[in-house]
């Protein structure tokens, strides 16, 4: 196993999508258990990448230290520009709804794709599934 | 349209805190750490998987303000398929 460092301390991945729901709460929305916190803030927390308070925060086991605080997701389309997903302001997530059976599901359109981000805590892990759909615009046909 | 996912984090303190990898995009077994080089047991985990409709194509890590910045600005050079510092 290789393990080569990089700088500190933001990280990142990218996935290029080929081909490529929500009720207002106006409220983040907490999953906890015994050792874990996440708080589900979608699109409330209104801000970019820099500043903390993305799309969710994490507190860990270890300290009860808030050690993960700036969850941005973001869309990067083909002329360059982009969504910050938890920028609800500028057009991010809603607020997040309870989907029920433990996830909290957050949604949002942006140049004709639609992004559903599904968050749960499994143990001391936060596992978010995004999913993406091209949204039917004029001139689609099914 | 490429999908980014960006985590920021402060482990401990913002001292001494870096990242690695290991894997690799072209053996579909990429992780991405983050940790505190002094105070050691806590380790922050990043998994990415490309699955039906999309591809893992680029990652990378930095210091918060330029490194996030670049990014919300649409400048994917501060990643690549080999992983990139900036």
């Amino acid at each position: 196993m290789t393990q080569r460092p990089l700088t500190p301390i933001a990280a990142a991945i990218g996935l290029t999508l080929v081909g490529a729901v929500t009720s207002a709460q106006a409220a983040s929305i907490t999953l906890v258990n015994a050792t874990t916190e996440v708080v589900v803030n979608g699109g409330e927390a209104n801000n970019g990448l820099v500043p903390y308070d993305g799309y969710f925060r994490y507190t860990g086991p270890r300290r009860g230290g808030e050690t993960t605080w700036s969850i941005d997701p973001l869309l990067r389309f083909g002329d360059g520009s982009t969504a910050i997903l938890s920028n609800g302001s500028a057009g991010g997530f809603g607020s997040p709804v309870d989907a029920g059976g433990g996830v909290v599901r957050s949604t949002a359109t942006n140049n004709g794709i639609s992004t559903r981000a599904d968050t749960e805590l499994v143990g001391s892990n936060a596992r978010t599934t995004f999913t993406f759909e091209a949204v039917p615009g004029p001139g689609w046909m099914a | 349209m490429t999908f980014v996912f960006y985590a920021e984090n402060d482990l401990f303190s913002a001292d001494d805190d870096t990242a690695a990898y290991t894997g690799s995009i072209g053996g579909g077994n990429l992780t991405l750490f983050m940790y505190d080089t002094t105070a050691g047991g806590l380790t922050v985990r990043l998994t990415g998987e490309g699955v039906s409709g999309s591809a893992l194509t680029l990652f990378g890590a930095g210091l918060w303000q330029g490194f996030g910045t670049s990014l919300e600005g649409g400048d994917l050079s501060v990643l690549s398929r080999t992983g990139r510092t900036s």
